[in-house]
């Protein structure tokens, strides 16, 4: 029995012993980890301030100064990588000069052998990365790999491809839309519709076989096109989505019908209004409240006084003000006839309308 | 003169900033609304930049705060695509002037030297 428990005891401070050696390589692990994890934010710290004053110097003067400190990191990957992301990012929020200026500082120092490095990875992200710089710096070389990836099964890879043939072949970079069957979200929209640049002549053609497109989005974009180029001759078109099924694609053709001056569009909005579901009658009462008709005051006294949801009398309250009918407001006050909500909505304008 | 930038964007505040110096204005630098704001509310500001999306406050709230406070201070607004109604409900609020992004910090400069007709 004595020699028995003895080998327990034994067996017991051997597992006790492992156990403590497991959690001292374990802390020790940590300890490491942790310790070259913020030596990594340090270091990525102190670059992201380097890149972020080398940037700033040139888009304001277009100088890069000899010996930069950048000269001496710009062969490390990870450097170059945040570069990179930096330059591109960049790209998005400056224009003009300070924009050539980003492009001439990416050829100083080769950063396209990285793009070229990133769009024959395996990676996605890297690739999407490598399309998105392509189509930023406007690299046209690069064209004929772009198209490749138009057709990948990564979201991430097509939306950077179509953004990219877009961004170097302008309105003709849309051709994808025919064939189109996937979503695109609003910011991909907006992203595409800023580098659309000219219009061709042909651009007739193009938008009438998207609009007969069966992917709802591509229709949002074709309006959001129409809106922005103020292409007027497709407006009759657009009145026709008016009773889509989609509720978004008549959210669509609301701001499209508001976004053209002429006489029409209060009538064509007011007769949309009626039956329609609150989503859209609010869209529509936006809109006509930007458009400042004072032919419109009666449809707002009305939704000011009959419509029962409050945000819509605050939308006719302030169409009212916008087409400089605070007097009727004040008139309507005075008299005290209409209900309280109305009148507390009344208040509330006139007071923030000062 | 004194110009007020309301921006959260590091490399656009900077590089306001930077030009702004050049051409000899005083700056404060804001990196979101309710700095903004609390810097008008104290001091003398002849202009103010301000983007549109900012934490704390936007810069509709910094307009709505300038307004309230009876100050009749140029505003240029740096907004996005896409934001187009929240432009038109600054102009509604006193702004002066508004630039999408991307922009040109050549032609915010001529903006900013017509506003304070210099």
């Amino acid at each position: 029995m004595d020699f028995l428990n003895f080998f327990n005891v034994k067996q017991l401070l051997v597992l006790v012993l492992l156990e403590l050696l497991v959690m001292l390589a374990c802390l020790l692990f940590l300890g490491g980890y942790s310790r070259l994890k913020s030596k990594i934010l340090l270091r990525e710290k102190k670059w992201n301030a380097l890149i972020n004053e080398t940037l700033t110097n040139v888009i304001i003067t277009g100088g890069i100064p000899e010996d930069c400190e950048i000269d001496k990191l710009i062969d490390n990957r990870r450097f170059r990588a945040l570069f990179l992301k930096h330059i591109v990012d960049a790209q998005d929020k400056f224009s003009g000069s300070a924009s050539e200026n980003l492009i001439t500082l990416f050829r100083r120092y080769r950063l396209e052998d990285t793009v070229v490095e990133k769009l024959r990875s395996n990676n996605t992200k890297k690739i999407a990365l490598a399309l998105r710089v392509i189509g930023a710096l406007k690299l046209v070389d690069y064209v004929n790999n772009v198209e490749h990836f138009i057709h990948s099964k990564s979201k991430e890879v097509y939306s950077e491809a179509q953004y990219s043939l877009v961004a170097l072949r302008g309105f003709e970079g849309l051709d994808f839309l025919t064939d189109f069957k996937e979503p695109m979200s609003d910011w991909q929209q907006l992203r595409l519709l800023k580098e659309v640049g000219q219009i061709p002549p042909e651009y007739i053609e193009y938008v009438t076989r998207w609009l007969h497109t069966d992917n709802v989005y591509v229709l949002y974009f074709c309006f959001r096109l129409i809106r922005k180029e103020q292409l007027f001759v497709f407006l009759d078109k657009v009145v026709a989505y008016a009773t889509h099924p989609d509720e978004k694609v008549r959210i669509q053709v609301v701001k499209t019908i508001a976004a053209f001056e002429n006489e029409e569009n209060s009538t064509r909005l007011i007769e949309m209004f009626v039956g329609n579901t609150e989503a859209i009658q609010f869209e529509i009462l936006k809109a006509l409240k930007y458009l400042r008709n004072s032919e419109n005051e009666e449809f707002f006294v009305d939704q000011l006084q009959n419509n029962k949801l409050q945000h819509f009398k605050v939308l006719a309250a302030e169409s009212l003000v916008g087409i400089r009918r605070k007097d009727r407001l004040s008139i309507m006050l005075m008299e005290g006839e209409l209900k309280q909500e109305s009148m507390d909505v009344i208040k509330y304008v006139l007071k923030e309308s000062v | 003169m004194k110009i007020l930038i309301a921006e959260d964007d590091e490399l656009i505040l900077r590089t306001i900033e930077h030009k702004l110096k050049k051409e000899g204005f005083d700056i404060i630098l804001t990196r979101n609304g309710k700095e903004a704001i609390e810097s008008i509310e104290k001091e003398s500001v002849d202009l103010v930049i301000t983007d549109i999306m900012m934490p704390f406050a936007s810069g509709i709230e910094i307009l709505s705060a300038i307004k309230s406070l009876n100050k009749k201070i140029p505003t240029i607004v740096l907004s996005s695509m896409g934001q187009e109604e929240i432009v038109i409900d600054a102009f509604d609020l006193g702004a002066s002037d508004f630039m999408v992004k991307p922009f040109s910090p050549n032609e915010l400069l001529l903006r900013i030297k017509r506003l304070l007709s210099l």
